[in-house]
């Protein structure tokens, strides 16, 4: 037989072979499931294996006895949203994803999460705290499961703050007496006091809500933007101006959350408001400025409620298995699991019951004498504060829009110069368009407005003084 | 003796069967996409959903959308950079060319930045250009200057990333210039001088219209590259406003950040129309003369 004729009868034989061994699916194969997390490995690998090894055995007859398979991969934070895209893009998203809550509004706005009140019983549901699971509601549907959550912490650096004369105790606790305060400082020692992101991922929106200012107008056609009221002027301008003054740092204007802990702990920062959970971080990374922090209860607006951010977990609305990837979300967020993975990594849960583990007391002699009582401290403030605080973002599918638009708006304010009010204006009529084209929606979608009862203000205060 | 060869007759066809894998390859993943991605810019399509169809409503948005006209006005201001690259790697491909004694390790040094990938490249570019504890910013203060905003204010954000496409690039580019200068005789250089022609009446006179060719490519390359500029951007002025940057990264972020890829493929649509159009007018403008 001539060379070219065995050839093509090789070449055919392994297309067929191949052919016939991608078409369908094995009948008889555990169904899988993907499950794609943020930047738990290699530290949390053992906790997930388990986790998913549990759901597995508890799973073993699911589908007439084919069993489950969940497939865990973890993803760089920074990284989530392009592999997320891209992989759905190309049929090969997750069947259950972990989003920060700014990212989960803009899947869930694109169409990308499924309903789960039809999935799962509203026992379910409704096992969270309402202050973070109000916002995984959209469009009338629960979109996601509310994982953990992190509230804000004040970090000091007590030698950095004795540079300008300073003390953990001294440092003002409303944001208009740090802007003063920042003014002063570093017209005195030439470094920052504070640092906020105002312009890229700008946390002024969710900062105007938390002070119970509401920057929508109700209209017979849902909310418009109100963001020219001479309230809402007055709170962004004056942090505009406090950056234009230098007073805060260049990347204030640029970076996302991240640049704050990243300058605490390069000891460039004297206050930095962020993350219980970040302590351990600067622990590893810097352990001179771990040894100068002082911890203190967070700012919070006019309201006294502090800002959640919320780590969810929802199910892909392309996943062939919906039903299983709702238990396997429900499963991850139970509250027995989250328990565990709080005292593993110091992260709040979004369950009341693993709030009530004695984990997240406060440790017994308050006297910061060792790391990890100064990070059970640091955890037990940010955990008094949960019940009350709230996720200060609107639940709605415009949001991501509606900030990102406020973002790239406020940057032209902070770095070409424009007028505030003028800036506002024009993003204020941008958010109106953005409103315009989406469903009407009205003030049911926005933040609650009334101010934390007098117990959990008491006893944030009472940690203040502590 | 030997077996006589026996030549199969010319077919018309032959040609074009050797021409098949290379069309085949050129069709799907160069033209096949292209296609696809203007069909895409015809509809509301995301990384989730299908869409729906929405006709040239993308490319009508676009038409009255200043970010984009802004980030496209940022891409040809980018081509100034073409100049600058072709003159920095000329005049180091004549350095190098000149024979001297340590010209190869000024090659090789030279040309280190371009097999430095572009993100590290960037990166370490980025923190030295750090506006608040940066060296340049450091360096400059205390000769008692104001600092220089090279990261978030205009037009330095848009001069950094420059800085960066040309350290990165102009070693490529005098090698390109390296092998023309090689390729020019000696004896046209060797017989201008002995007519009494000086060093800059060579270059002038005999170097550079020799080099035309080259000067040509290098032109065409470095700016359509200037146009498509995404990296050094992406991670040099990354957080600077959207209208500081070129339409690459406005293309990347309406995708990937906002995942609407049925804009995003019209901006890409609309991006290769004018790299065409630019393309075209400097070929026929290089041709005429």
């Amino acid at each position: 037989m001539p060379m070219t004729r065995l050839t093509t009868l090789f070449a055919l034989g392994v297309m067929i072979a191949v052919t016939t061994g991608c078409s369908g699916e094995d009948d008889a194969a555990p169904i899988t499931l993907e499950l794609w997390t943020l930047a738990l490995r290699p530290t949390f690998t053992d906790y997930m294996t388990d986790l998913c090894e549990r759901f597995e055995e508890a799973h073993a007859e699911a589908d007439g006895g084919r069993g489950v398979q969940v497939v865990w991969v973890d993803v760089p934070f920074n990284a989530v949203n392009r592999k997320l895209v891209a992989a759905s893009a190309a049929g090969r998203g997750p069947d259950v994803m972990n989003l920060s809550d700014r990212d989960f509004a803009r899947v869930a706005a694109l169409g990308g999460l499924a309903g789960l009140d039809d999935l799962l019983p509203a026992s379910t549901t409704q096992l969270y705290l309402p202050g973070a699971s109000r916002v995984l509601v959209m469009d009338g549907q629960t979109r996601a499961l509310p994982w953990y959550l992190t509230t804000s912490v004040r970090l000091c650096n007590a030698d950095l703050l004795a540079t300008g004369g300073l003390s953990p105790d001294s440092v003002a606790d409303d944001w208009a007496g740090l802007r003063e305060q920042a003014r002063r400082y570093h017209e005195q020692t030439g470094r920052f006091l504070i640092s906020l992101p105002l312009g890229e991922s700008s946390e002024l929106p969710t900062m105007v809500l938390g002070e119970g200012l509401t920057p929508f107008r109700e209209t017979s056609e849902g909310l418009r933007a109100d963001l020219t009221r001479p309230e809402v002027v007055a709170m962004v301008s004056a942090w505009v101006e406090l950056y234009r003054d230098g007073a805060l740092p260049r990347s204030a204007a640029t970076r996302d959350h991240a640049a704050i802990t990243e300058l605490y702990q390069n000891g460039q920062l004297a206050v930095a408001q962020t993350g219980a959970n970040m302590l351990r971080r600067i622990r590893d990374a810097n352990p001179a400025v771990f040894a100068d922090t002082a911890v203190r209860s967070a700012i919070t607006g006019g309201l006294g409620r502090s800002h959640v951010a919320v780590m969810v977990l929802g199910v892909s609305s392309r996943s062939e298995h919906p039903a299983l990837a709702a238990q396997l979300a429900a499963w991850v967020t139970s509250s027995e699991n989250q328990t565990e993975l709080a005292r593993q990594s110091g992260v709040l849960p979004s369950t009341p019951a693993s709030l009530n583990d004695p984990f997240f007391a406060p440790p017994d002699s308050l006297q910061h004498d060792s790391a990890d009582r100064m990070i059970a401290y640091a955890r037990s403030i940010s955990a008094e504060a949960l019940p009350e605080a709230v996720a200060f973002t609107p639940a709605m599918p415009a949001w991501p829009d509606l900030r990102r638009t406020f973002s790239e708006g406020l940057k032209r304010a902070l770095l070409d110069g424009e007028a505030v009010p003028d800036t506002l204006a024009d993003i204020g009529r941008e958010w109106d368009a953005i409103l315009a084209s989406h469903r009407p929606v009205n003030e049911e979608v926005l933040p609650p407005t009334e101010p934390a009862t007098h117990r959990v203000m008491a006893e944030m205060e009472a940690g203040a003084e502590r | 003796m030997s077996k006589a060869v026996s030549l199969r007759p010319y077919r018309a066809w032959t040609p074009y069967v050797f021409l098949l894998p290379g069309v085949a390859v050129l069709g799907v993943f160069i033209v096949g996409s292209f296609v696809q991605v203007v069909g895409y810019s015809l509809t509301d399509t995301n990384a989730f959903n299908d869409g729906d169809w929405v006709g040239l409503d993308h490319y009508r948005r676009l038409l009255h959308d200043k970010k984009f006209w802004y980030c496209l006005g940022n891409s040809f201001l980018y081509l100034l950079v073409t100049p600058v690259l072709m003159a920095l790697s000329l005049s180091a491909a004549m350095l190098v060319h000149a024979g001297l004694r340590w010209a190869w390790g000024l090659r090789t040094w030279l040309f280190l930045p371009v097999v430095t990938p572009t993100i590290v490249g960037a990166i370490a570019w980025k923190l030295l250009l750090n506006e608040d504890q940066g060296l340049l910013n450091t360096g400059w203060e205390a000769l008692g200057f104001d600092p220089v905003y090279w990261l978030s204010e205009r037009p330095w954000t848009l001069v950094s990333a420059m800085l960066v496409t040309i350290w990165k690039g102009f070693g490529y580019f005098m090698m390109i210039f390296l092998a023309g200068l090689v390729g020019i005789p000696r004896e046209l250089e060797e017989a201008a001088t002995v007519d009494g022609a000086g060093r800059l009446a060579v270059f002038r006179h005999v170097t550079l219209p020799s080099l035309r060719p080259v000067l040509v490519l290098v032109a065409l390359i470095s700016s359509i590259s200037a146009l498509k500029v995404f990296d050094e951007l992406y991670v040099t002025i990354k957080g600077a406003p959207i209208s500081h940057q070129t339409a690459v990264p406005l293309i990347f972020e309406t995708a990937f950040e906002q995942g609407e890829f049925g804009r995003a493929c019209a901006i890409g649509v609309t991006l290769f129309v004018v790299l065409l159009a630019f393309s075209l007018v400097q070929l026929l403008v290089v041709r005429d003369r």
